[in-house]
């Protein structure tokens, strides 16, 4: 008997009086063995995060949500408990890790305490036992110094091990079914390894189900043993992780596939971006709901709605073209070159060094520096991509701070084209502010969310006496693939690839020579990134853009940079064309940071269970 | 998910959602009516002052719908007339601090070091007082009078919207929007008020509603101390005051103006309420997770 099974699932919300419920699950069918990792792949409102709230009760009751179809766990149908029994079944049989695991600990108990309590919830025992659960349970997530943690509170740790101690605490009562949502999306790339080793681990030993919802296919390749991909709210193509990622047949995942960058890829390969965007749930398209964007549709695709289609060894498919196996051309290798003109350094950093005081006690004295960045030298080429590489705290934003002006360095000199930029003159600081733009990683924050496009992109065109006109203002919007019809609504109307595209076409306003990208795609899907990708690609041809690229995923280095700088607590260990480094990497940690990036998902590590 | 970004953006979810609420039912019409009986106050001059020498402290009848007062004045009449300091306080006394208050606390919290310093400590010396003891001292420094009540409450209530003010500032500024705006050479002042106040303004809406009915309290104790609106002009603290001193003969004197007190100080603080509500349900109703 399947551990968990699950049949027709379909999620419903009400909407405004007036309109129709919409369906953002619907049809869902999945099953899950114990000791067994399936992977819920999905763009974001694709309903992966829904449907496992489902499974544990965690949708809104009704009239808001409506949940029909069978779930069944451990084989006890749970849909249509009343919320006492599903208090019963939460935690104990079904458990859950969250994105953030910062949000899913109380700051005010301390680890011990909110460990024991989740475990005395569900077995009445001693204090005294309960703590020594907590202890175990820290000790299955690799908690080092496991007892030591009992006393601390989550501020205390740092990312890390604060999604070990969320885990533990998801798994103390012993469920049997363990669900984490998007479990490593918030960290680095080491931690990220060995977190997805931990729960790969934890479920053979516990002989526990997990259900891993994520975006990123080199995870799914690495880790799990299943892989459901949903769209629009339904299953599209499921089967062996191998199966699935190695032969993928239902169009959408192969573009999916297709878009992701790829460590082991080509330098600077231009990435097969999947055209539009998700459907809507309110207007979902009669026929197959990739149609709009499939590159190989047919007439049919449009009217006639596909089923999955049994393809042999657990694997399925709803395509209508399943039996013709429609292939999505591979991408045509077009790699992008670097400047053809002389090499020009734009912006160089000298021996820079940025420290930030830290205050202690009532009188708010420096009692402390905090050493971001020490003593770094770097170069950006005019035309060329840099990309700064190093985990979080490794001093990548505050080295870009600098150059932006919005921090001064301690010591060392940071120089624009000649400029010093710590203190520029009244002609050399319009420069700056002209020439050096920035696009950062969340497109939510970075625009003024009481501002219409129209005055966002024309704000810094009237700050520099430049004519703002519509023709110019549509002409910006043109080149990052928007419409004039964008001008007049705010950002709130567009979705986050949309917004990204919006922060580009603001930068791109004063026509600057360098753009710096704080981590510019990370928060998009990876359909929305490879788009993204590419424009920046095609506006660094255009123009001889320069970009310093900060980010963390060595596979979109790939595909953008020309050289490399990597950080290391505020220094860079290592630097050079980004070719030496991947073939030749000289530093352990650049070594390291390569062996630890997820390999790409076409070459599956983990065998079928 | 993205199902927030996706639903289409919601008309006027603000109206819609204080339509609902019943305590703006309560609250709008008491306002409306307050409005009414300030606007008509300058046609009342005469009958304000108009005593019926027959009718000393007399209870409520057809001629005195609420009674008299000790000079045989008309109380409805009085009360009616009474308004327009109320009225007066919420909106000049209260404007006067918002305008006063947000430009010190956005200048403070987005300057920071020794002007926010220097700013915030005035601020805090300030609110260290109580309300009506620091009313009170600015009132006897200036002596007497409802201009003087006003700009005493103008006073008191500037620190607390400079507190309010600063405070959203300092969390608004480290955002990605205004460093975007300084990077590439926004100026200070339109900074301020382009990209901080616009965010500020519900939050400074909802406050003024709650710091009107504190004021209006305030200008009512002044006045009952004599030291707020001077005879023979209406005002409700005054006219409590010297009900008080006929409380033996007649309830009527102090009972009407005391309950339009309550009733504008409740309407206010209602109105505070369901539009704090009404702003703060941003959220589609659709937003099951995140």
């Amino acid at each position: 008997m399947s551990l968990l099974r699950v049949t027709d699932l379909a999620v419903s919300f009400a909407g405004r009086p007036g309109q129709d419920p919409v369906r953002v699950v619907d049809g869902v069918a999945l099953h899950l063995d114990a000791g067994e990792i399936l992977a819920v792949v999905g763009e974001s409102g694709s309903g992966k995060t829904v449907t496992a709230l489902s499974l544990l009760g965690l949708n809104p009751t009704s009239p808001t949500c409506t949940t029909t179809g069978s779930v069944l766990v451990d084989g006890t149908e749970v849909i249509g408990l009343d919320e006492r029994q599903w208090q019963k079944v939460r935690g104990s049989t079904v458990a859950m890790v969250f994105q953030d695991p910062s949000a899913a600990l109380n700051p005010l108990l301390t680890i011990g305490t909110q460990i024991a309590d989740a475990v005395r919830a569900h077995e009445p025992m001693s204090r005294e036992h309960a703590r020594r659960r907590a202890v175990e349970a820290l000790e299955l997530a690799r908690m080092p110094d496991a007892k030591g943690r009992l006393g601390q509170y989550a501020h205390e740790l740092s990312g890390g091990m604060r999604q070990r101690a969320a885990i533990a605490l998801a798994i103390a009562p012993r469920p049997r079914l363990l669900i984490a949502d998007e479990p490593t999306t918030a960290l680095d790339v080491a931690v990220q390894a060995e977190i997805m080793g931990m729960l790969g681990s934890l479920c053979s030993d516990l002989d526990m189900g997990l259900i891993l919802i994520t975006h990123d296919l080199g995870v799914v390749a690495g880790h799990a043993d299943r892989v459901a991909v949903m769209y629009a709210g339904r299953l599209v193509e499921t089967g062996a992780a191998a199966g699935v990622l190695g032969d993928p047949r239902m169009p959408y995942t192969q573009s999916l596939l297709a878009a992701t960058p790829r460590v082991d890829g080509l330098a600077r390969q231009r990435l097969t971006a999947i055209g539009g965007r998700p459907p809507n749930p309110r207007e979902r398209p009669a026929g197959c709901p990739f149609q709009p964007r499939c590159p190989v549709a047919v007439d049919r695709c449009s009217t006639t709605r596909p089923v999955r289609v049994d393809l042999g060894q657990g694997h399925s498919a709803a395509c209508l073209l399943v039996e013709q196996r429609p292939t999505i051309e591979p991408p045509a290798v077009s790699v992008h070159s670097g400047p053809s003109v002389g090499v020009k350094i734009l912006a160089e950093f000298d021996d820079v060094s940025l420290s930030y005081p830290v205050r202690g006690g009532v009188l708010r004295r420096v009692t402390g520096q905090v050493h971001a960045v020490r003593g770094v030298s770097l170069s950006v080429i005019r035309g060329r991509t840099v990309a700064l590489v190093g985990e979080s705290g490794s001093g990548k934003t505050s080295l870009t701070k600098m150059l932006l002006r919005l921090e001064k360095p301690d010591r060392g000199t940071v120089r624009y084209d000649g400029i010093d930029v710590t203190k520029p003159d009244r002609d050399q600081l319009r420069t700056l502010q002209r020439d050096v733009q920035v696009v950062f990683q969340n497109p939510y924050a970075s625009l003024d969310p009481r501002m219409r496009v129209r005055e966002l992109l024309a704000e810094p065109m009237k700050v520099h006496g430049l004519d703002t006109d519509e023709a110019e203002l549509v002409r910006l919007l043109r080149e990052v693939g928007l419409d004039a019809g964008a001008l007049d609504r705010y950002p709130a109307a567009f979705s986050g690839g949309q917004r990204q595209r919006i922060a580009i076409a603001r930068a791109l306003a004063l026509r600057p020579k360098l753009i710096v990208c704080d981590e510019a795609v990370s928060a998009l899907d990876v359909s929305v990134q490879a788009q993204v990708l590419n424009l920046l690609a095609d506006l660094q041809q255009q123009h001889g853009l320069a970009y310093l690229f900060i980010t963390h995923d060595l596979a979109v280095v790939r595909s953008v940079a020309h050289d490399i700088a990597v950080m290391r607590d505020g220094q860079v260990v290592e630097a050079g064309p980004a070719e030496q480094i991947y073939q030749d990497p000289q530093h352990d940690y650049t070594r390291s940071l390569l062996a630890m990036a997820p390999g790409h998902p076409t070459a599956p590590q983990r065998s079928t269970a | 998910m993205a199902m927030t970004t996706k639903s289409p953006p919601r008309e006027r979810p603000v109206l819609d959602s204080l339509r609902r609420d019943r305590r703006a039912w309560f609250a709008l019409p008491v306002l409306v009516l307050l409005v009414l009986a300030a606007a008509a106050a300058p046609f009342l001059d005469d009958a304000v002052a108009d005593t019926d020498t027959d009718n000393l402290l007399a209870g409520p009848s057809a001629a005195h719908l609420l009674g008299t007062d000790e000079l045989g004045r008309d109380i409805l009449v009085r009360v009616v007339a009474g308004a327009l300091v109320t009225l007066e306080v919420a909106t000049i006394a209260v404007g006067l601090a918002l305008v006063l208050g947000t430009a010190i606390g956005l200048v403070a919290g987005y300057r920071g070091g020794w002007v926010d310093a220097v700013l915030m400590r005035v601020t805090d010396g300030l609110l260290a007082f109580p309300l009506l003891v620091l009313a009170l001292t600015v009132v006897a420094a200036l002596g007497p009078g409802l201009r003087n009540a006003l700009i005493a409450i103008a006073v008191v209530t500037t620190p607390r919207f400079a507190r309010l003010v600063r405070g959203e500032v300092l969390s608004l500024r480290t955002r990605e929007w205004v460093s975007a705006a300084r990077i590439v050479g926004v100026g200070t002042p339109t900074i301020l008020v382009r990209h901080l106040l616009p965010h500020l303004a519900g939050t400074l809406l909802v406050f003024a509603a709650l710091q009107a009915s504190t004021a209006i309290m305030a200008e009512a104790s002044l006045s009952f101390l004599g030291l707020g609106v001077q005879p023979p002009q209406p005002g409700w603290g005054g006219m409590v005051a010297s009900g008080t001193a006929h409380l033996d003969s007649t309830w009527a004197l102090s009972v009407f103006p005391g309950l339009a007190i309550l009733l504008t100080i409740a309407a206010f603080n209602l109105l505070a309420d369901a539009l704090r509500d009404a702003l703060d349900a941003h959220r589609p109703v659709l937003s099951p997770i995140r």
